[in-house]
């Protein structure tokens, strides 16, 4: 079942489009993670969704509910959606235990039992019941954001960049705390983010926005491996770009001849290499020009090349080099324990399938 | 994108505002060139001028100097008590202009005069620049002077060419404001005999109620704050001066005084003692003085509780008007928000004689029944405070953001309950702060009061005015020592948000 429908929505401010007909879909108890880059619409679709504004055209259901159509718009606080803005927003003239409860009808709130079982849901400690925003951490102001919305047992919860004021360290784990309690729950949810690791790592289903537009929508591993357009591409992780000649399921260009995935073009195309697909051996040997012939007649794996510059990062590095034979950089991604040397002479060869595109 | 309503109000807010400003403006075309040549081009106006201008030049100066040095010292050197120093010093803006000049020319007359009124109006106005440039020295990131040191400037030219510049808003924008003051001052330059336009005005149009002269010189003195105003702003540049770049700035190291801190400790014991010690001393003898003779407990009380009925008037009129105007530029920014919100401070640069005199002239000429009703005064109130209540609304509205109010939406809350259960909550002690601030200014306001009370009307100011008028020091005392007492708290919240930083 779906429950959130949007199809064709649009919305313009002034002489701004910010919406140019999107078309999503969040399958029940899932998480979608909307993924683009800042200015693209993606707060906007979220906000729309939310109630806090009304699309130019288009709909929007949840479930089986129209909630916007032409002649309907139900209000915000009727549409009963969770929404995580960012930083939280906790409201800071109540402690924890009252944010919590802010949703909940008066009778409730006085119980103060679900503020409790939502404590522990979001894995914050119930000593914190009573401790008032400022007192909090960001993590925790975040985890109790959450808490928040999903008290009132929404039948969707919105999450707008809940992570990004967030530190590197912090962000991790609030995130996987974040995401298994909407698990646990159930509850389907659309998370809103400009991180792509975030959005591949905590998403069922990511999706690619761009410009106003859902440019692919799709299983993370999909998104990755075979992006619909080179800006997908780009956008959802490193890519090395090498103009080849496909003919049936092989590419030959500069990386020697590639396996391409079905369905690839035909004739002259742009592949995309992902830098970890490609494996750096050990130097090449002595005989620099014999092995050259060598990998010209493909008689042995991978092309010679010549690292330029490493950058570490300790669990992996990333390789410059340049190839012997048409002087093209690409950059690789390495293991941090098996590292060349800048100047070093090695051999370059791709692992697994490559994405092939038209040729621009 | 605007709400009707909201923009409805404030269009209203802001014309009512803008009413004294119409009226001279208006009043200057129909008097036609000729005639106002005749009222302004005489030697007196010159005299005036040259008075004023002498006033407002040294009473800026000295204040920039003194408010300067005094926050330089408490802020960022290791002199002693700088706590203790910091409420002192702030401390003389709870005691009214018009009472420092009463406990000098109480004392001596002497005080009368130039050099005088000077010392007095700088006393009584220093804080204007202490306060503001205090703040700023705390939030200068010490980062900046530090890599002027390693860039090999001494001390003395690190504060002029890194401290001065990063300092030049705040220092402008507190000698703006007593020179603002200084051109609205009434009681105090009139009790010290300093003719300057605003005892002048007055004078003309109590005297004969001649409002044509009245009229222009209101006029010239408007045209005056303009030119303050715009200066200010000219000079102020359009440079950057916070803080680049992300992180909190660590606070500043004291700079060591060694033997300097005796004459620094000295000096500032003078300021204190001249600027709170004198007029706190006098106020205290005549009121042993007065005592002795008969203490009127009855007009005493009548005066208090009908100053403190004129201030809660109008400090909730004026916290309503501006309510909406602070709502509009805070939450709907743009260019109609800030041209509405701007057009409420022009009352900043309009002396209550002005305000008064406007709207007295407009009230006869268009609803002359309002004319000597508690009403009117409450208008002037109103125009004359509404800079300050729409600031600390505009702080308020901002404690409470539009992402609050989306998420209590979202969690099922009607419109009304959101703004009942989050932002009432949240901009009340704003809200409250603004108030009190609008009440105290009220409780101790004189010019406009004079002006428009309705007769019979006695407030602590008027009664305090007229028994210092017939030389009465003794039976003044005890309305001065009220006032001085209703304003404390007033002053308290005002350091205490400059402590939070311009």
């Amino acid at each position: 079942m779906t429950a959130l429908t949007v199809s064709q929505v649009t919305k313009s401010f002034g002489a701004t489009t910010a919406l140019a007909g999107v078309d999503l879909q969040v399958p029940d108890g899932t998480v979608t993670a909307v993924l683009g880059p800042s200015g693209c619409g993606k707060t906007t679709l979220l906000r729309l969704v939310a109630g806090f504004g009304d699309p130019d055209g288009g709909t929007i259901d949840f479930g089986g509910e129209r909630v916007f159509g032409p002649g309907r718009s139900l209000p915000a606080q009727r549409r009963r959606v969770g929404y995580v803005p960012q930083e939280g927003a906790l409201f800071p003239h109540a402690d924890v235990t009252a944010n919590i409860g802010f949703g909940l009808p008066r009778a409730d709130r006085r119980a103060g039992r679900r503020a409790a079982e939502l404590l522990d849901l979001v894995g914050l400690d119930a000593s914190l019941a009573h401790r008032f925003p400022h007192q909090l951490s960001g993590g925790q102001q975040q985890r109790v954001a959450l808490a928040r919305a999903l008290a009132p047992r929404p039948s969707l919860v919105l999450l707008d960049e809940p992570f990004s004021s967030l530190d590197a360290a912090l962000r991790l784990s609030t995130a996987r705390a974040v995401v298994e309690a909407l698990r646990i729950n159930r509850t389907t949810a659309l998370l809103v983010t400009h991180d792509q690791n975030e959005a591949l790592s905590l998403a069922d289903q990511a999706a690619v926005m761009s410009a106003g537009r859902i440019v692919q929508a799709g299983p993370p591993q999909e998104i990755y491996r075979a992006p619909a357009s080179p800006v997908v591409a780009a956008f959802v992780g490193a890519a090395v770009f090498v103009p080849a000649v496909v003919t049936g399921r092989t590419a030959s260009c500069d990386l020697g001849e590639l396996a391409v995935r079905t369905g690839s073009v035909e004739g002259a195309a742009r592949l995309l290499v992902r830098p970890e697909q490609i494996r750096v051996d050990g130097a090449a040997d002595g005989g620099g020009a014999a092995a050259e012939e060598d990998a010209r007649d493909g008689g042995q794996a991978g092309v010679a090349a010549l690292v330029t510059a490493v950058s570490y990062f300790g669990h992996d590095a990333t390789v410059q080099l340049r190839l012997d034979g048409s002087g093209r950089t690409v950059t690789a991604r390495v293991p941090g324990n098996r590292l060349p040397e800048p100047g070093a002479r090695v051999r370059v060869a791709v692992d697994g399938p490559v994405t092939a595109f038209t040729a621009a | 994108m605007y709400p009707r309503p909201l923009l409805l109000a404030c269009v209203l807010v802001a014309l009512l505002a803008a009413v004294p400003l119409f009226f001279v403006v208006g009043y200057t075309i129909s008097v036609g060139w000729s005639e106002a040549w005749r009222l302004l081009v005489r030697p007196r106006v010159g005299e005036l001028l040259v008075n004023t201008t002498e006033l407002v030049a040294g009473g800026m100066a000295s204040s920039a100097v003194l408010g300067t040095a005094a926050a330089w010292l408490v802020e960022r050197t290791d002199l002693p008590g700088r706590r203790v120093w910091h409420v002192l010093l702030a401390a003389p803006l709870a005691v009214p202009a018009f009472v420092v000049s009463f406990g000098w020319v109480s004392l001596t007359s002497a005080a009368q005069g130039y050099p005088g009124a000077l010392l007095i109006v700088t006393l009584a106005y220093y804080p204007l620049v202490y306060l503001p440039v205090g703040a700023a020295l705390r939030g200068l990131d010490p980062a900046l002077e530090e890599s002027a040191r390693s860039l090999g400037l001494g001390p003395w030219r690190t504060f002029a060419r890194v401290v001065l510049p990063q300092l030049r808003p705040a220092l402008l924008g507190g000698a703006l404001l007593v020179g603002l003051h200084l051109l609205a001052e009434f009681g105090a330059l009139q009790m010290l005999r300093f003719p300057t336009f605003t005892t002048a005005i007055y004078d003309q149009y109590r005297s004969s109620f001649n409002s044509a002269a009245a009229n222009m010189l209101a006029g010239v003195l408007v045209l005056y704050c303009g030119v303050l105003v715009v200066a200010e702003l000219g000079l102020r540049g359009r440079h950057r001066y916070a803080r680049l770049g992300p992180g909190s700035s660590r606070p500043a190291v004291p700079a060591r005084l060694g033997w300097f801190a005796v004459p620094a400790l000295a000096g500032l014991g003078a300021v204190v003692l001249l600027a709170l010690g004198i007029p706190l001393a006098s106020i205290v003898r005549w009121l042993v003085v007065g005592t002795s003779t008969a203490f009127p407990a009855a007009d005493l009380a009548t005066a208090t509780v009908t100053a403190a009925g004129l201030g809660l008037a109008g400090a909730l009129t004026t916290v309503v008007l501006a309510l909406p105007v602070a709502w509009l530029a805070v939450r709907h920014p743009g260019r109609i928000g800030t041209l509405l919100e701007r057009s409420t401070y022009t009352a900043n640069a309009l002396p209550g004689i002005v305000v008064a005199l406007a709207l007295v002239t407009v009230s006869l000429r268009v609803l002359p029944a309002v004319y000597q009703t508690t009403a009117l005064l409450i208008a002037a109130y109103s125009i004359m405070f509404l800079p300050r209540a729409t600031v600390a609304l505009r702080a308020a509205v901002a404690q409470a953001p539009p992402v609050l109010d989306d998420v209590a939406r979202a969690l099922g809350l009607r419109p009304a309950r959101v703004w009942w259960r989050v932002t009432l909550p949240l901009i009340a002690p704003g809200v409250g702060a603004g108030a009190i601030l609008v009440f105290l200014a009220v409780v101790t306001e004189l010019t406009a009061t004079l002006l428009l009370s309705p007769t019979g009307t006695r407030t602590l100011a008027t009664e305090f005015w007229s028994n210092t008028n017939d030389i009465d020091y003794g039976a003044a005392a005890p309305y001065a020592g009220l006032m001085v007492l209703l304003s404390a708290p007033a002053t308290f919240l005002l350091t205490r948000s400059a402590r939070r930083g311009p």
